[in-house]
């Protein structure tokens, strides 16, 4: 008596059949929008399988980092290297940065500043014990960023006052698990 | 070459385990099964070296990958016995649906291998926790470095750094063997634990009907975007649902064997992230009227005290002596529990429901096809299938709410949803057990051989 069934046969090909079509299926009809499974693959692995060879000629470190994390890859490379001998910077609070920012600027966070740039003499927004240590503050306006100090031509009052006034908008910065 | 090295002395040391524990069962996934659970004793061997000052280093990790291999191979008898079990003629039961199935998945499998080796870490809290701690690890060779230290960190690490030190301890090997963003551990994670719900749906209904379900699986929307993005919560459910399934194993067989591979798989799921303790203890708590169907009281204490106290010694030597102990700065306990948990868990339950489980965004159809076939097999049959199983996602559903109610960075939106990972692959192996799956794989059995 037969165990199993033949590798070869009509039914085994229909079975076969069957699921190449339920895959294809799955993963490119949208109905409607009732398919997550679709537009989840698209997203996922479909963006990756059309753009492989493209992606494949990028091959520079500092290229895919830009590619993956936009502004909050470039915001803190170009402050780390404007940072002159003695200077500490003041990360401004996610509010601002928002403002100006497309992306969700999570470089105000200090650890994600520090994994970008690796160790800086920063001072988080929230860090209030350590603000006074601070002498210079990132100003963003438009496309524009530079780095202000005291005595520049920036008003560095009127921009501290400008974090705290955004950052007391929303005082829930908690961060999950 | 030494990714090489690392990876297949891990196996060996998985051979070597899964032998001592005399587990003679699942040949089919037995490769996948070593690597999690050999990946997780090499883990832990490193971390050790970091405990005695030894250093974390490329020369450490070779050394600790071999000692893995070698102590796990000590007690030849068993391990004689084992290779031999492995090396037994396989049995081919492939169809030609399989082979279209494999090929397919293998598609799947290289783009998530590719995007794993490719993209930068990304999520937030990879950068803000395990791999901006990792990646200081591989400068100066131990876990307890600069990010603890420096001023403009300590007020803010919060607790990303704090609660999962094997995917830490992942990307410190993996960067020691030389890939540039380390994570591509969690892709051969990923295969690893796809492999083994393969295994486990043919276990239970017809191979097609297995294959179908293994798709909803792996192209579950959230789930197959951590398969190559740098988190904890992939590689917590492999072991935690991993776990679940021997143990599910062991009560239907009464198997030792599979009790103890389980307490491994559950320790290292606790490794993996310290909250899932609860998880644990929970489960195996509510399981002991199931233990006690099975076997005598004294068996039932020394098999959920096999499995709690292996997952309390992972837990335990992170949580209550590593982070305390070694690390200058500890997670803000106080802040953490500080509100009313009760008005938090009435609004957890419904956001639960409301924001998570009923997203098919996030999980696609997998609670809409397991409450409507558990309904019209229930209906049909009258028999619920699985009750070990259905005990365990109901438990695990149950802590996660209980979790997001005490612990205010546990936020239902993300903590929750990634932890409802465990859930899913248990949800669809639940679903190919289900009795009218069971009498449809025999139909379309019959069918096959043209009854």
């Amino acid at each position: 008596m037969q165990s199993r069934p033949t590798f070869f046969s009509l039914r085994s090909l229909a079975l076969a059949a069957a699921m190449v079509t339920f895959y294809t299926i799955l993963v490119s009809v949208d109905f409607g929008g009732y398919n997550p499974y679709a537009e989840s693959y698209r997203s996922r692995i479909g963006l990756y399988a059309s753009k492989l060879d493209t992606l494949a000629l990028i091959t520079s470190w500092n290229k895919k980092m830009f590619l993956r994390h936009l502004a909050n890859f470039e915001i803190p490379r170009y402050v780390a290297q404007h940072i002159q001998q003695g200077d500490t910077v003041l990360l401004p609070p996610w509010e601002y940065a928002a403002q100006y920012i497309e992306v969700d600027p999570t470089w105000t966070d200090p650890r994600v500043f520090t994994y970008m740039t690796g160790f800086q003499p920063i001072v988080a927004f929230n860090d209030s014990l350590r603000w006074k240590s601070a002498n210079t503050y990132i100003v963003l306006e438009g496309a524009s960023i530079w780095l202000a100090r005291r005595g520049d031509r920036t008003n560095i009052d009127s921009l501290l006052n400008e974090y705290r006034r955004l950052a007391a908008t929303n005082p829930n910065n908690v961060k999950s698990l | 070459m030494i990714a090489a090295i690392i990876i297949i002395l891990q196996i060996v040391t998985g051979f070597g385990i899964l032998a001592q524990c005399r587990f003679l069962s699942m040949r089919a996934a037995i490769i996948p099964l070593a690597f999690l659970v050999g990946s997780f004793v090499h883990s832990m061997l490193f971390f050790t070296a970091d405990i005695f000052s030894i250093g974390l280093s490329q020369s450490s990790m070779i050394v600790t990958a071999g000692l893995c291999a070698v102590i796990s191979h000590l007690r030849l008898r068993p391990v004689i016995e084992f290779y031999n079990y492995l090396v037994l003629f396989p049995k081919f039961t492939l169809q030609m649906h399989d082979v279209v199935s494999i090929v397919i998945a293998s598609g799947l499998a290289y783009y998530v291998v590719w995007a794993a080796w490719y993209w930068p870490v990304t999520p937030f809290d990879a950068m803000a926790g395990i791999d901006l701690v990792a990646r200081q690890t591989v400068e100066e060779g131990t876990i307890a470095n600069r990010v603890f230290f420096e001023s403009s960190l300590t007020s803010n690490l919060s607790n990303q750094p704090f609660y999962a030190p094997y995917a830490m301890l992942m990307q410190v090997m993996y960067r020691l063997m030389g890939f540039t963003f380390g994570q591509l551990w969690v892709s051969f994670v990923a295969i690893a634990f796809s492999w083994i719900v393969w295994i486990a749906l043919r276990q239970v209904c017809h191979a097609f009907i297995a294959n179908v379900l293994w798709f909803f699986f792996l192209l579950t929307p959230e789930i197959l975007g951590y398969t190559y993005l740098l988190q904890t919560d992939y590689a917590n459910a492999a072991f935690f649902s991993t776990g679940v399934l021997m143990l599910v194993a062991g009560l239907r067989s009464d198997s030792k064997a599979h009790f103890t591979v389980s307490a491994f798989l559950f320790s290292a799921a606790c490794w993996s992230r310290s909250e899932t303790i609860a998880i644990v203890m929970a489960g195996v708590i509510a399981s002991i009227p199931l233990f006690r169907k099975a076997m005598a009281w004294r068996e039932v204490f020394l098999q959920s005290g096999k499995v709690i106290g292996a997952s309390l010694i992972s837990f335990l030597l992170w949580s209550a002596y590593y982070v305390p102990f070694r690390l200058p700065i500890q997670p803000d306990l106080s802040w953490e529990l500080k509100g009313n948990a009760l008005q938090r868990l009435l609004q957890v339950i419904p956001d639960t429901f409301q924001h998570v489980i009923i997203n098919t965004h996030l999980w696609g159809w997998a609670f809409i096809l397991f409450v409507i076939m558990f309904g019209i097999s229930w209906i049909t049959t009258r028999t619920p299938g699985r009750m070990a199983l259905l005990l365990w996602i109901a438990v695990t559903l149950l802590c996660l709410v209980v979790i997001s109610s005490v612990f205010q960075s546990a936020i239902v939106e993300l903590t929750l949803r990634r932890g409802i990972f465990k859930i899913i692959p248990l949800i669809i192996i639940l679903i190919g057990s289900l009795p009218l799956i069971r009498i449809w794989s025999e139909r379309l059995r019959q069918w096959e051989f043209g009854a």
